[in-house]
Protein backbone atom coordinates (compact mmCIF):
# COMPACT_ATOMS: atom_id res chain seq x y z
CA UNK A 1 0.00 0.00 0.00
CA UNK A 2 1.74 3.34 -0.64
CA UNK A 3 1.09 6.43 0.93
CA UNK A 4 2.94 9.74 0.64
CA UNK A 5 4.04 10.48 4.11
CA UNK A 6 3.23 14.25 3.58
CA UNK A 7 -0.55 13.59 3.35
CA UNK A 8 -3.19 13.38 5.98
CA UNK A 9 -4.56 9.84 6.38
CA UNK A 10 -8.74 9.52 6.41
CA UNK A 11 -10.12 7.62 8.80
CA UNK A 12 -10.86 4.99 6.20
CA UNK A 13 -7.24 4.92 5.09
CA UNK A 14 -5.92 4.65 8.61
CA UNK A 15 -8.12 1.62 9.02
CA UNK A 16 -7.25 0.40 5.85
CA UNK A 17 -3.83 0.20 7.36
CA UNK A 18 -4.04 -1.12 10.74
CA UNK A 19 -5.87 -4.03 9.15
CA UNK A 20 -2.86 -4.56 6.41
CA UNK A 21 -0.61 -4.09 9.31
CA UNK A 22 -1.85 -7.46 10.29
CA UNK A 23 -0.94 -9.37 7.53
CA UNK A 24 2.24 -7.47 6.48
CA UNK A 25 4.98 -5.24 7.99
CA UNK A 26 4.46 -1.67 6.60
CA UNK A 27 7.67 0.38 5.38
CA UNK A 28 8.86 2.96 7.67
CA UNK A 29 7.34 5.67 6.04
CA UNK A 30 3.68 4.82 6.03
CA UNK A 31 4.04 3.04 9.47
CA UNK A 32 5.18 6.81 10.64
CA UNK A 33 2.12 8.23 8.76
CA UNK A 34 0.05 5.69 10.53
CA UNK A 35 1.10 6.08 14.15
CA UNK A 36 0.89 9.87 13.96
CA UNK A 37 -2.75 9.25 12.94
CA UNK A 38 -3.40 7.32 15.96
CA UNK A 39 -1.65 9.42 18.40
CA UNK A 40 -4.50 11.88 17.47
CA UNK A 41 -7.33 9.67 16.43
CA UNK A 42 -9.12 7.90 19.82
CA UNK A 43 -11.76 6.00 16.97
CA UNK A 44 -9.11 4.40 15.27
CA UNK A 45 -7.02 3.98 18.13
CA UNK A 46 -9.71 1.98 19.78
CA UNK A 47 -10.42 0.24 16.20
CA UNK A 48 -6.96 -0.88 16.20
CA UNK A 49 -7.71 -1.92 19.82
CA UNK A 50 -10.27 -4.55 18.77
CA UNK A 51 -8.35 -5.90 16.21
CA UNK A 52 -5.53 -6.90 18.15
CA UNK A 53 -8.15 -8.45 20.71
CA UNK A 54 -9.39 -10.61 18.29
CA UNK A 55 -5.80 -11.70 16.96
CA UNK A 56 -4.72 -12.62 20.63
CA UNK A 57 -7.88 -14.92 20.86
CA UNK A 58 -7.64 -16.35 17.80
CA UNK A 59 -3.93 -16.98 18.50
CA UNK A 60 -5.26 -18.32 22.13
CA UNK A 61 -7.24 -21.46 20.68
CA UNK A 62 -4.42 -21.69 18.26
CA UNK A 63 -2.11 -22.86 20.96
CA UNK A 64 -4.79 -25.55 21.90
CA UNK A 65 -5.05 -26.49 17.94
CA UNK A 66 -1.64 -27.70 18.19
CA UNK A 67 -2.04 -29.83 20.95
CA UNK A 68 -4.18 -31.98 18.56
CA UNK A 69 -2.08 -34.71 17.17
CA UNK A 70 -2.99 -37.44 14.92
CA UNK A 71 -3.05 -40.88 16.45
CA UNK A 72 -0.13 -42.50 17.56
CA UNK A 73 1.08 -45.22 15.32
CA UNK A 74 1.56 -48.04 17.14
CA UNK A 75 5.91 -49.26 17.71
CA UNK A 76 4.81 -52.78 16.42
CA UNK A 77 2.62 -51.36 13.97
CA UNK A 78 5.57 -49.23 13.00
CA UNK A 79 8.35 -52.09 13.30
CA UNK A 80 6.20 -53.80 10.35
CA UNK A 81 5.81 -50.92 8.12
CA UNK A 82 9.56 -50.41 8.34
CA UNK A 83 10.17 -54.00 7.21
CA UNK A 84 7.21 -53.72 4.25
CA UNK A 85 6.75 -49.94 3.48
CA UNK A 86 6.47 -50.57 0.30
CA UNK A 87 3.56 -53.04 0.90
CA UNK A 88 2.25 -50.61 3.46
CA UNK A 89 1.46 -47.42 0.83
CA UNK A 90 0.21 -50.05 -1.61
CA UNK A 91 -2.22 -51.36 1.14
CA UNK A 92 -3.05 -47.69 2.03
CA UNK A 93 -4.03 -47.24 -1.62
CA UNK A 94 -6.15 -50.36 -1.90
CA UNK A 95 -7.63 -49.43 1.35
CA UNK A 96 -8.60 -45.82 0.63
CA UNK A 97 -10.13 -47.08 -2.92
CA UNK A 98 -12.04 -49.76 -1.25
CA UNK A 99 -13.54 -47.19 1.13
CA UNK A 100 -14.47 -44.67 -1.53
CA UNK A 101 -15.66 -47.34 -3.67
CA UNK A 102 -18.09 -48.55 -0.42
CA UNK A 103 -19.20 -44.80 -0.38
CA UNK A 104 -20.29 -45.16 -3.76
CA UNK A 105 -22.12 -48.38 -3.63
CA UNK A 106 -23.22 -46.81 -0.56
CA UNK A 107 -24.50 -43.15 -1.26
CA UNK A 108 -26.00 -44.91 -4.53
CA UNK A 109 -28.28 -47.32 -2.73
CA UNK A 110 -29.67 -44.78 -0.89
CA UNK A 111 -30.50 -42.16 -3.07
CA UNK A 112 -32.08 -45.12 -5.31
CA UNK A 113 -34.10 -46.21 -2.20
CA UNK A 114 -34.81 -42.35 -1.55
CA UNK A 115 -36.30 -42.22 -4.78
CA UNK A 116 -38.45 -45.03 -4.36
CA UNK A 117 -39.58 -44.09 -1.17
CA UNK A 118 -40.11 -40.80 -3.04
CA UNK A 119 -42.24 -43.18 -5.81
CA UNK A 120 -44.30 -44.98 -3.82
CA UNK A 121 -46.70 -42.14 -1.94
CA UNK A 122 -49.00 -40.50 -3.65
CA UNK A 123 -48.45 -36.66 -4.34
CA UNK A 124 -51.65 -35.75 -2.71
CA UNK A 125 -51.50 -37.64 0.92
CA UNK A 126 -50.91 -34.93 3.37
CA UNK A 127 -47.62 -35.88 5.09
CA UNK A 128 -46.39 -32.80 6.42
CA UNK A 129 -44.28 -34.42 9.37
CA UNK A 130 -42.17 -36.45 6.84
CA UNK A 131 -40.17 -34.22 4.15
CA UNK A 132 -40.07 -36.63 0.91
CA UNK A 133 -36.95 -35.24 -1.42
CA UNK A 134 -38.15 -34.57 -4.66
CA UNK A 135 -36.08 -36.74 -7.31
CA UNK A 136 -34.16 -34.36 -10.02
CA UNK A 137 -35.52 -34.58 -13.29
CA UNK A 138 -31.62 -33.52 -14.63
CA UNK A 139 -30.03 -36.26 -12.77
CA UNK A 140 -28.48 -38.53 -15.63
CA UNK A 141 -26.47 -42.02 -15.53
CA UNK A 142 -22.89 -40.43 -14.90
CA UNK A 143 -24.28 -37.71 -12.84
CA UNK A 144 -26.37 -40.43 -10.79
CA UNK A 145 -22.60 -42.02 -9.55
CA UNK A 146 -20.77 -38.36 -9.06
CA UNK A 147 -21.84 -37.55 -5.76
CA UNK A 148 -20.17 -40.41 -4.13
CA UNK A 149 -17.32 -39.70 -6.00
CA UNK A 150 -14.24 -38.33 -4.32
CA UNK A 151 -12.80 -35.62 -6.89
CA UNK A 152 -10.11 -33.07 -6.57
CA UNK A 153 -10.34 -30.04 -7.97
CA UNK A 154 -7.06 -29.60 -10.37
CA UNK A 155 -6.12 -26.37 -11.93
CA UNK A 156 -4.62 -26.90 -15.00
CA UNK A 157 -0.96 -26.05 -14.82
CA UNK A 158 1.59 -24.56 -17.84
CA UNK A 159 2.75 -27.53 -19.57
CA UNK A 160 0.17 -30.04 -18.30
CA UNK A 161 -0.94 -32.75 -20.84
CA UNK A 162 -4.13 -34.84 -20.20
CA UNK A 163 -1.94 -37.81 -20.01
CA UNK A 164 0.35 -36.33 -17.38
CA UNK A 165 -2.87 -35.43 -15.08
CA UNK A 166 -4.05 -38.44 -15.34
CA UNK A 167 -0.86 -40.28 -14.25
CA UNK A 168 -0.49 -38.32 -11.50
CA UNK A 169 -3.18 -39.19 -9.69
CA UNK A 170 -3.54 -42.79 -11.35
CA UNK A 171 -6.47 -42.33 -13.00
CA UNK A 172 -7.60 -43.07 -16.82
CA UNK A 173 -7.83 -39.77 -18.77
CA UNK A 174 -10.88 -41.28 -20.41
CA UNK A 175 -12.70 -40.91 -16.92
CA UNK A 176 -11.25 -36.84 -16.96
CA UNK A 177 -12.57 -36.35 -20.27
CA UNK A 178 -16.25 -38.02 -19.49
CA UNK A 179 -16.18 -36.44 -16.13
CA UNK A 180 -15.55 -32.94 -17.42
CA UNK A 181 -17.56 -33.35 -20.24
CA UNK A 182 -14.27 -32.19 -22.35
CA UNK A 183 -14.59 -32.27 -26.59
CA UNK A 184 -11.45 -32.87 -26.87
CA UNK A 185 -8.29 -33.89 -25.01
CA UNK A 186 -6.32 -30.88 -25.37
CA UNK A 187 -6.06 -28.77 -21.84
CA UNK A 188 -4.72 -25.50 -21.37
CA UNK A 189 -4.10 -23.44 -18.40
CA UNK A 190 -7.63 -21.46 -18.04
CA UNK A 191 -9.35 -24.96 -17.59
CA UNK A 192 -10.35 -26.27 -14.15
CA UNK A 193 -10.56 -29.95 -14.30
CA UNK A 194 -12.26 -32.41 -11.59
CA UNK A 195 -10.49 -35.10 -11.11
CA UNK A 196 -12.41 -37.98 -10.54
CA UNK A 197 -10.85 -40.69 -8.12
CA UNK A 198 -13.74 -43.10 -7.85
CA UNK A 199 -14.13 -46.68 -9.84
CA UNK A 200 -16.61 -46.04 -12.52
CA UNK A 201 -19.81 -47.78 -12.11
CA UNK A 202 -20.01 -50.63 -14.76
CA UNK A 203 -22.54 -50.00 -17.18
CA UNK A 204 -23.40 -53.93 -17.93
CA UNK A 205 -25.61 -55.71 -16.23
CA UNK A 206 -24.96 -57.51 -12.62
CA UNK A 207 -23.72 -61.23 -13.86
CA UNK A 208 -25.95 -63.66 -11.77
CA UNK A 209 -23.87 -66.66 -11.11
CA UNK A 210 -25.49 -69.65 -13.23
CA UNK A 211 -24.79 -72.32 -10.40
CA UNK A 212 -27.04 -72.84 -7.58
CA UNK A 213 -25.11 -73.33 -4.35
CA UNK A 214 -26.69 -76.61 -2.10
CA UNK A 215 -25.65 -77.39 1.24
CA UNK A 216 -25.33 -81.08 1.46
CA UNK A 217 -25.60 -81.59 5.48
CA UNK A 218 -22.48 -83.24 6.43
CA UNK A 219 -22.86 -86.42 8.79
CA UNK A 220 -19.37 -87.59 9.21
CA UNK A 221 -19.07 -86.87 12.57
CA UNK A 222 -21.51 -88.62 13.21
CA UNK A 223 -20.55 -91.82 10.75
CA UNK A 224 -18.26 -94.44 13.24
CA UNK A 225 -14.91 -94.40 12.27
CA UNK A 226 -12.34 -97.13 11.87
CA UNK A 227 -9.74 -97.09 14.52
CA UNK B 1 14.28 -43.94 17.05
CA UNK B 2 15.19 -47.25 19.28
CA UNK B 3 11.92 -49.06 17.62
CA UNK B 4 13.68 -49.27 14.16
CA UNK B 5 15.96 -52.00 13.35
CA UNK B 6 19.79 -50.56 14.48
CA UNK B 7 21.23 -50.92 10.91
CA UNK B 8 19.08 -47.97 10.25
CA UNK B 9 19.45 -45.21 12.78
CA UNK B 10 22.01 -43.23 11.81
CA UNK B 11 20.27 -42.94 8.20
CA UNK B 12 17.43 -42.13 9.81
CA UNK B 13 18.48 -39.82 12.31
CA UNK B 14 20.42 -37.73 9.33
CA UNK B 15 17.19 -37.62 7.38
CA UNK B 16 15.64 -36.05 10.60
CA UNK B 17 17.59 -33.31 10.33
CA UNK B 18 18.13 -33.11 6.61
CA UNK B 19 16.84 -30.05 4.26
CA UNK B 20 13.17 -31.27 2.94
CA UNK B 21 14.89 -30.96 -0.45
CA UNK B 22 17.35 -33.33 0.16
CA UNK B 23 14.39 -35.47 1.38
CA UNK B 24 12.54 -35.38 -1.85
CA UNK B 25 15.35 -35.86 -4.23
CA UNK B 26 15.39 -39.08 -1.95
CA UNK B 27 11.99 -39.75 -1.83
CA UNK B 28 12.21 -39.37 -5.99
CA UNK B 29 14.76 -41.98 -5.80
CA UNK B 30 12.74 -44.38 -4.29
CA UNK B 31 13.91 -44.44 -0.83
CA UNK B 32 11.53 -46.11 1.75
CA UNK B 33 13.10 -44.42 5.11
CA UNK B 34 13.55 -41.07 3.08
CA UNK B 35 9.02 -41.29 2.50
CA UNK B 36 9.01 -42.40 5.95
CA UNK B 37 10.69 -39.57 7.11
CA UNK B 38 8.75 -37.16 5.11
CA UNK B 39 5.13 -37.83 6.28
CA UNK B 40 6.46 -37.88 9.91
CA UNK B 41 7.61 -34.46 9.64
CA UNK B 42 4.64 -33.01 7.96
CA UNK B 43 1.49 -35.74 9.05
CA UNK B 44 1.21 -33.51 12.24
CA UNK B 45 1.07 -29.94 10.24
CA UNK B 46 -1.63 -32.04 7.59
CA UNK B 47 -4.01 -33.27 10.26
CA UNK B 48 -4.27 -30.23 11.85
CA UNK B 49 -5.05 -28.72 8.47
CA UNK B 50 -7.91 -31.53 7.86
CA UNK B 51 -9.32 -31.50 11.29
CA UNK B 52 -9.95 -27.29 10.80
CA UNK B 53 -11.37 -28.33 7.25
CA UNK B 54 -13.51 -31.17 8.23
CA UNK B 55 -13.63 -30.52 11.99
CA UNK B 56 -14.09 -33.87 12.80
CA UNK B 57 -10.97 -35.52 13.90
CA UNK B 58 -11.58 -39.29 13.56
CA UNK B 59 -11.93 -38.20 9.65
CA UNK B 60 -9.18 -36.46 9.51
CA UNK B 61 -7.11 -38.90 10.82
CA UNK B 62 -8.00 -40.54 7.17
CA UNK B 63 -7.75 -37.65 5.30
CA UNK B 64 -4.88 -37.00 6.40
CA UNK B 65 -2.75 -40.39 4.71
CA UNK B 66 -4.42 -39.33 1.08
CA UNK B 67 -2.77 -36.16 0.21
CA UNK B 68 0.61 -37.74 0.86
CA UNK B 69 -0.03 -40.78 -1.62
CA UNK B 70 -0.91 -38.23 -4.00
CA UNK B 71 1.72 -35.91 -3.15
CA UNK B 72 4.42 -39.07 -3.55
CA UNK B 73 2.75 -39.98 -7.01
CA UNK B 74 4.10 -36.49 -7.93
CA UNK B 75 6.75 -35.47 -6.94
CA UNK B 76 8.13 -35.14 -9.95
CA UNK B 77 6.07 -31.86 -10.56
CA UNK B 78 6.75 -30.14 -7.10
CA UNK B 79 9.26 -27.02 -8.10
CA UNK B 80 11.85 -25.70 -5.38
CA UNK B 81 10.98 -22.60 -6.29
CA UNK B 82 7.61 -22.64 -3.77
CA UNK B 83 7.56 -23.99 -0.37
CA UNK B 84 7.19 -27.98 0.00
CA UNK B 85 4.71 -27.49 3.09
CA UNK B 86 2.59 -24.68 0.83
CA UNK B 87 3.10 -27.62 -1.94
CA UNK B 88 1.38 -30.32 -0.38
CA UNK B 89 -1.22 -28.30 1.66
CA UNK B 90 -2.65 -27.36 -1.41
CA UNK B 91 -3.06 -30.87 -2.36
CA UNK B 92 -4.62 -31.35 1.40
CA UNK B 93 -6.72 -28.56 1.36
CA UNK B 94 -8.32 -29.59 -2.30
CA UNK B 95 -8.80 -33.12 -0.59
CA UNK B 96 -9.86 -31.99 2.56
CA UNK B 97 -12.62 -29.71 1.03
CA UNK B 98 -13.74 -33.03 -1.01
CA UNK B 99 -14.25 -35.10 1.61
CA UNK B 100 -16.34 -31.85 3.54
CA UNK B 101 -18.39 -32.14 0.66
CA UNK B 102 -18.94 -35.88 0.38
CA UNK B 103 -19.56 -35.35 3.88
CA UNK B 104 -22.35 -32.73 3.69
CA UNK B 105 -24.10 -34.94 0.52
CA UNK B 106 -23.97 -37.76 3.37
CA UNK B 107 -24.81 -35.65 5.92
CA UNK B 108 -27.95 -34.33 4.07
CA UNK B 109 -28.58 -37.94 3.14
CA UNK B 110 -28.41 -39.34 6.94
CA UNK B 111 -30.80 -36.22 8.10
CA UNK B 112 -33.00 -37.61 5.16
CA UNK B 113 -32.96 -40.96 6.71
CA UNK B 114 -33.41 -39.71 10.16
CA UNK B 115 -36.74 -37.40 9.38
CA UNK B 116 -37.83 -40.81 7.42
CA UNK B 117 -37.01 -43.45 10.00
CA UNK B 118 -37.88 -41.31 13.03
CA UNK B 119 -34.29 -41.85 14.68
CA UNK B 120 -31.52 -39.84 15.56
CA UNK B 121 -28.60 -40.84 14.01
CA UNK B 122 -25.42 -39.66 16.25
CA UNK B 123 -23.02 -37.42 14.61
CA UNK B 124 -18.73 -37.48 15.72
CA UNK B 125 -18.16 -35.49 18.22
CA UNK B 126 -16.18 -32.45 17.32
CA UNK B 127 -12.67 -31.24 18.63
CA UNK B 128 -14.52 -28.32 19.91
CA UNK B 129 -14.20 -29.18 23.91
CA UNK B 130 -10.59 -29.05 23.36
CA UNK B 131 -10.72 -25.68 21.75
CA UNK B 132 -12.66 -23.30 23.34
CA UNK B 133 -12.84 -22.49 27.07
CA UNK B 134 -14.43 -19.16 27.84
CA UNK B 135 -17.45 -17.09 26.48
CA UNK B 136 -15.33 -14.73 24.23
CA UNK B 137 -13.75 -17.75 22.51
CA UNK B 138 -17.01 -19.48 21.91
CA UNK B 139 -18.44 -15.97 20.18
CA UNK B 140 -15.31 -15.93 18.06
CA UNK B 141 -15.53 -20.02 17.20
CA UNK B 142 -18.99 -19.81 16.16
CA UNK B 143 -18.78 -16.56 14.16
CA UNK B 144 -15.55 -17.78 12.52
CA UNK B 145 -18.32 -21.18 11.22
CA UNK B 146 -20.88 -18.93 10.39
CA UNK B 147 -18.60 -17.18 7.67
CA UNK B 148 -18.91 -18.88 3.92
CA UNK B 149 -16.33 -21.13 3.13
CA UNK B 150 -13.63 -19.18 1.33
CA UNK B 151 -13.12 -16.47 4.16
CA UNK B 152 -13.38 -19.56 6.87
CA UNK B 153 -10.53 -20.71 5.00
CA UNK B 154 -7.79 -17.82 5.20
CA UNK B 155 -8.59 -17.22 8.77
CA UNK B 156 -7.83 -20.75 9.22
CA UNK B 157 -4.85 -20.89 7.75
CA UNK B 158 -3.64 -17.29 8.88
CA UNK B 159 -4.23 -17.88 12.62
CA UNK B 160 -4.07 -21.81 13.10
CA UNK B 161 -1.29 -22.63 10.84
CA UNK B 162 0.53 -19.33 10.80
CA UNK B 163 1.08 -19.05 7.11
CA UNK B 164 1.66 -15.83 5.46
CA UNK B 165 -0.63 -13.99 3.28
CA UNK B 166 1.98 -15.04 0.24
CA UNK B 167 2.09 -18.81 1.03
CA UNK B 168 -2.11 -18.61 1.59
CA UNK B 169 -2.46 -17.07 -1.86
CA UNK B 170 -0.38 -20.07 -3.82
CA UNK B 171 -2.32 -23.12 -1.40
CA UNK B 172 -5.49 -21.36 -2.63
CA UNK B 173 -4.49 -20.37 -6.25
CA UNK B 174 -5.75 -16.62 -5.33
CA UNK B 175 -3.86 -13.23 -5.73
CA UNK B 176 -2.38 -11.96 -2.45
CA UNK B 177 -4.93 -9.02 -3.08
CA UNK B 178 -7.91 -11.27 -2.58
CA UNK B 179 -5.84 -12.99 0.20
CA UNK B 180 -5.59 -9.53 2.03
CA UNK B 181 -9.29 -8.62 1.17
CA UNK B 182 -11.19 -11.90 2.63
CA UNK B 183 -9.10 -11.83 5.60
CA UNK B 184 -9.97 -7.75 6.17
CA UNK B 185 -13.61 -9.04 5.10
CA UNK B 186 -13.54 -11.57 7.74
CA UNK B 187 -12.18 -10.09 10.34
CA UNK B 188 -14.55 -7.26 10.18
CA UNK B 189 -16.90 -9.65 10.92
CA UNK B 190 -15.45 -11.32 13.50
CA UNK B 191 -14.87 -7.96 14.95
CA UNK B 192 -18.36 -6.67 14.96
CA UNK B 193 -19.80 -9.68 16.78
CA UNK B 194 -16.73 -9.57 19.69
CA UNK B 195 -17.25 -5.57 20.15
CA UNK B 196 -21.20 -6.53 20.42
CA UNK B 197 -20.16 -9.19 23.14
CA UNK B 198 -18.28 -6.76 24.80
CA UNK B 199 -21.21 -3.87 24.00
CA UNK B 200 -24.04 -5.97 25.81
Amino acid sequence: MEINPLTQLTHEEARRLVDFSLDQALDAGTRSVLDEHLTTCMECRSYAGELDQLESVLRGMKHRWDRLRPAPLHPNELGDRSRNKVLGFADTIVATRMAVMILTVFAVALGAWQLSIGSLIPPNRHNAAIPIPTPSSLLTATGATAPGCNYIVYRVQPGDTLDGIASMFSVQKEWIVEFNHMQTEAVDRTMILNIPLCIPTPTGTIQVPAATITITPQLEANSPTPG
Amino acid sequence: MKIFAPAGVNCLESMNTAEPSRLISDCIAGDEYAIEMLVRRYETDVFRLAVSIVEDALEAGEVTQEPFIAALKSLGSYQEKSSFKAWLFTIAVNISRSHLRKRKILERLTSALESVLQVDLQKQALPEESIIQNETEAVVWNSLNKLDEKHRMVVLLRYFHDLPVAEISQILSVSEGTVHSRLHNAREKLRTELSQLHGD
